[in-house]
């Protein structure tokens, strides 16, 4: 890596224009003063929510069945629609129509505010990832701490969930999720930290234009310098504990059908099921957006420019495949394993990457 | 253009998209009462006990734990972002930047080792099978 020649990149790049701003100028929005702002604001912030969405509406009624048949030698759902497709319609009407069961002993307002709560965070922190083709909605300085701060609130989420649900198997599911995220939430954040080391930056759009450098160059072939290449340790880790946040296996204990029905889900239905799922589809996006943003180069690629959002795209959903594949072959952990897995090793090898790529990057630098 | 305004929009939209959907479900969903069916689930059986009870204190042992090293990573991000730009500047030695943060991350690195050695991070296991079989009751 060459260190000693490192230039800082300018803040924005002249063709870099954030999302509302271009909304702005395409409709004459911009001539409007703060109104057309925020209109313009409002409007891009909805292209980027139903975005994720519509991914999410592939991912939950049919991709993911589509993969772990695959996984298991089935063929899932193949009748309504070219490969099924239509089922994503269909289950849509189908879980929406369904009768809203409350239970007799819930408590009520933080009942009726998870859901909103679980769904509603999980959709901030795509606001300041850079997707590529202009689809950019905010990139403020402190860009990947807002993303670690906002995917956090999930778990405030998911304890009013699983307390308010008065129900043991809701109760034991919503602590465990809190103590899975807490315990994997330093080892994630430390981790990224070592990327901030060597990024110098905590604005998103800045840290991947900094991947875009040349790492190497082999025969005519350059490899970009994504932090995955650069510190492929510190990429292992954050993935781990990427899975562990998100509560995927091998770490979905919150969960863990086998132990306790559906954790702190289990007296949700209709409506609220529906948006507690989609929640958790729009965090494992997430974290595959954080992945691809600071360690896979964003929307960098092969082709021109303009297929920026395609090859991010094409990132998240390798993560969402990764996370699809560990189901179908990973046992989970138990709970005090996973405890210790976080506290004993993960918390001690994320700090270890970070001592050393200081140093490394000290040694390099000075 | 400010950009929290833009964060703040999509804020609303992750409050509408919600919303929204509870709106047709209601309009959609049918509704049939009946007492039973909201009985809280436990299996099929009829629930024992409430749910506001004591549980494993191993919960709000790594809670703790967790708010020191949560407000450790706030205070090394400013450090982050600031190491390599001052180093390149050329006006500071390597010890002087690193070494601050070093010594930062050894005293809560003893802490954890003294949380370690205390059980807080092990999972608690219940007195039956921490206490030897005489001491049984």
């Amino acid at each position: 890596m060459s260190g000693a020649s490192f230039v800082p990149v300018p803040l924005q790049q002249d063709d870099t224009v954030l999302l509302p701003e271009r909304i702005a100028d395409l409709t004459g929005l911009g001539g409007l003063g703060t109104a057309g702002e925020l209109v313009a604001a409002f409007i891009a912030a909805f292209i980027v929510g139903n975005l994720m969405l519509a991914m999410t509406g592939v991912a939950g009624p049919w991709a993911k069945r589509k993969i772990t048949a695959a996984f298991t030698d089935r063929i899932a759902v193949n009748r309504i629609g070219p490969f099924g497709l239509l089922i994503i319609v269909a289950d849509a009407v189908r879980l929406l129509s369904k009768e809203l069961i409350i239970p007799e002993n819930v408590d009520r307002p933080a009942y009726d505010l998870a859901p909103i709560v679980v769904a509603g965070s999980a959709m901030l922190g795509f606001a300041v990832i850079p997707m590529g083709s202009g689809v950019h909605l905010a990139d403020p300085e402190v860009g990947l701490a807002y993303v670690f701060a906002v995917s956090g609130i999930a778990s405030i989420g998911l304890v009013m969930a699983g307390y308010s649900s008065s129900n043991k198997y809701s109760l034991i599911g919503g602590l465990r999720a809190v103590a899975q995220n807490i315990a994997y939430e330093i080892p994630l954040v430390v981790t990224g930290m070592s990327v901030v080391i060597f990024a110098g930056t905590l604005q998103l759009g800045e840290i991947v234009a900094v991947q875009a450098e040349p790492l190497i160059s082999l025969g005519g072939f350059t490899i970009p310098q994504w932090y995955a290449f650069v510190n492929p340790f510190a990429f292992v880790l954050f993935m781990v504990a990427n899975f562990a946040e998100i509560g995927r296996n091998p770490f979905d204990t919150p969960e863990a059908p086998t132990e306790i029905v559906a954790g702190y889900q289990t007296e949700y239905s209709s409506v609220y099921f529906v948006l507690i799922y989609l929640g958790e589809f729009l965090h494992i996006f997430l974290g595959g957006a954080i992945i691809a943003t600071i360690f896979l180069g964003g929307p960098a690629g092969p082709g021109p420019a303009e297929l920026g959002i395609v090859w991010f795209l094409v990132k998240i959903w390798a993560v969402f495949l990764l996370t699809q594949w560990l189901r179908s072959a990973l046992p989970r952990v138990r709970i005090d394993q996973l405890i210790e897995i976080g506290w004993k090793g993960m918390l001690v090898l994320s700090f270890a990457n970070l001592v050393l790529t200081a140093l490394i990057v000290g040694m390099i630098a000075s | 253009m400010n950009e929290w305004i833009a964060i703040g929009a999509l804020a609303l939209v992750g409050l509408l998209i919600p919303l929204g959907m509870m709106a047709v479900s209601y309009l959609l969903r049918p509704s049939v009462p009946e007492t039973s069916k909201r009985a809280t689930y436990e299996s099929g059986e009829i629930p024992t006990g409430g749910t506001r009870i004591r549980f494993n204190i191993q919960y709000y042992m790594v809670a703790l734990l967790f708010l020191v090293f949560d407000i450790e990573t706030v205070l090394l991000f400013p450090w982050a972002v600031i190491y390599r730009p001052a180093l390149e500047s050329g006006e500071v030695t390597l010890l002087e930047v690193l070494g601050p943060m070093l010594v930062f991350v050894a005293i809560l690195l003893v802490g954890l080792a003294w949380a370690w050695r205390n059980g807080a991070v092990q999972w608690a296991t219940s007195p039956r099978q921490v206490e030897p079989e005489a001491d049984r009751p």
